[in-house]
């Protein structure tokens, strides 16, 4: 029996069929690669991305969100590497987030984890032609690199600090002061006799003490009241004194009030009195003077030649050209 | 008998009385006169000249020479009509009132209360002779200007003088004293003129 197959039928069948697998193809692939759902952030990073690939994941808080576009050389700062993600553009990216390497497990692989930022941040704006940038946190490599290179740096400085301290001549010093300390402790034991009884000697004098402060209050009562009959018989004997005293005072108040306003008025102004005579006097002691020089002069030539008063015998020492 | 002795008396002692001496004459220094003004800018000030004091031998009316460096000698027939300390005084004082230096210029007899005092020490005012037959006026006087308020010395200065004489006596030695007085104003007026104006004293 031979069978009735139109193969006419079945090319078309199969050309529609291949036409429909291909369409579907392309429009799968197109539905998945669409541009329009993701926005584009760039991350600088300034420590080695060892283990992030292109294509790695970018995780927001642990969710996949999207992906490492490209990874290049920042062609500005050759210290830092630009990365170009690619995230889902529902993504709440937002002007607090920071983005940081993380490695999955021991494998080696890295990605991109970014984390939220506050809910009350305003989001990040970003478009093709100026793509926003997330701030880069250091990684725990990083950080653990960071803190593990301080700590040895202190730990180095201690160890110094520790040597300096453990010197020779100080381990000899300690323990020369443990031998002191040692010394000075047998001697105190020694004079721990001595020491209860000037503890006993001290209790003694406290007590002495007391007892000398008791007459000692005593006395001042006794002077407190001495005191007091002292003031009141001052009091009634000075107080007749004093009356007149004051008497006196208000009298010479009164004297010296004239006095002020005579001085103020000029009427013993010594100085304006005094000028003029001082003056005078000053004019005669000059002149006082002169007269003295001149009987010095002839008192002088009458001692050398005394019968000059009444003979002039003797010839004067004449000047040059007299 | 009693006449006898005093008519002997009264000779003796008159005999003094009839020795005949040559007339003695007195000089001074009278203040000069200087035509040109010295001073452009007057101080708005008043100066008191304390009178000047001397050494004693100087504090007289005699004419002293001086020969060498330490003997010394009065002339008997010449005289200063006053003291050289009032003579210079008079000069000086003279010569600033000429020069208009102050707005002011009191003596030191003036009761005004001055802004400044001028004080001097004259230590030498002699007709000096040499071994060479030559003879000079020679004058060593010290000023010193003194702010009377607050008691300082604003300026000193030691001035020696000396002038050539004309002649080896008397009369020249009054000629060169006389230059040198006339010197000595000028120079302590140009000395106030300075040292008023580098100092920073104000009225």
């Amino acid at each position: 029996m031979e069978s009735k197959v139109n193969y006419t039928l079945v090319g078309l069948f199969v050309l529609l069929l291949s036409t429909m697998l291909i369409a579907f193809a392309f429009w799968l692939g197109k539905h998945n690669d669409d541009e329009s759902h993701y926005r584009h952030y760039k991350v600088y990073i300034s420590e080695s991305i060892s283990g992030l690939a292109p294509e790695a994941a970018v995780k927001f808080n642990g969710v996949d969100v999207g992906l490492v576009e490209s990874i290049q050389i920042n062609p500005n700062n050759s210290e830092e590497v630009e990365l170009v993600l690619k995230i889902q553009k529902e993504t709440p990216i937002r002007t607090d987030s920071t983005a940081t390497l993380k490695f999955f497990g021991i494998t080696g692989l890295a990605f991109i984890e970014i984390n939220g930022g506050n809910k009350n941040s305003p989001l990040m704006i970003t478009s093709d032609t100026d793509l926003a940038v997330i701030p880069t946190a250091p990684s725990l490599i990083k950080r653990l690199d960071e803190t593990l290179s301080t700590v040895i740096t202190k730990l180095s400085k201690t160890l110094d600090h520790t040597n300096a301290i453990m010197s020779d001549e100080n381990t000899q010093n300690f323990s020369q002061t443990l031998k002191t300390l040692k010394i000075l402790t047998q001697r105190i034991n020694s004079y721990q006799d001595e020491i209860d009884l000037l503890l006993k000697n001290s209790i003694q004098t406290g007590q002495n003490i007391d007892q000398a402060m008791l007459k000692v209050g005593d006395s001042a009562s006794s002077v407190k009241s001495s005191m007091d009959t002292f003031k009141v018989t001052m009091s009634e004997r000075l107080s007749p004194t004093m009356k007149s005293w004051e008497a006196t005072s208000k009298k010479t108040n009164a004297l010296l009030e004239k006095i002020e306003s005579s001085m103020e008025r000029g009427d013993y102004d010594l100085k304006s009195i005094a000028t003029q005579s001082t003056v005078e006097l000053n004019e005669r002691l000059v002149q006082s003077r002169i007269l003295q020089n001149e009987m010095e002069i002839t008192l002088k030539s009458l001692r050398e030649s005394p019968s000059d008063l009444l003979f002039k015998q003797s010839k004067p020492n004449l000047g040059p050209g007299e | 008998m009693k006449f006898f002795i005093t008519t002997i008396s009264i000779s003796v002692l008159l005999t003094g009385c009839f020795t005949m001496h040559p007339s003695t004459h007195e000089y001074t220094i009278l203040p000069s006169y200087i035509p040109s003004k010295q001073v452009t800018q007057s101080v708005n000030a008043t100066l008191k000249l304390s009178s000047t004091r001397s050494i004693t031998s100087l504090a007289s009316t005699q004419f002293y020479y001086l020969k060498g460096t330490s003997t010394i000698g009065a002339y008997v027939y010449s005289r200063w009509a006053d003291t050289p300390s009032a003579m210079i005084d008079r000069a000086v004082y003279s010569s600033l009132q000429n020069q208009e230096l102050f707005s002011t210029l009191v003596s030191s007899t003036s009761n005004v209360t001055a802004d400044l005092l001028l004080e001097s020490d004259l230590n030498a005012f002699y007709h000096r002779f040499h071994d060479d037959s030559t003879s000079e006026g020679f004058i060593d006087i010290t000023y010193r200007l003194i702010n009377p308020k607050t008691k300082t010395t604003i300026a000193t200065k030691r001035f020696i003088i000396i002038e050539p004489s004309p002649s080896k006596d008397a009369k020249g030695g009054v000629i060169a004293l006389n230059q040198a007085t006339h010197e000595l104003s000028n120079q302590c007026i140009a000395w106030l003129n300075t040292s008023i104006k580098d100092s920073t004293w104000k009225k």
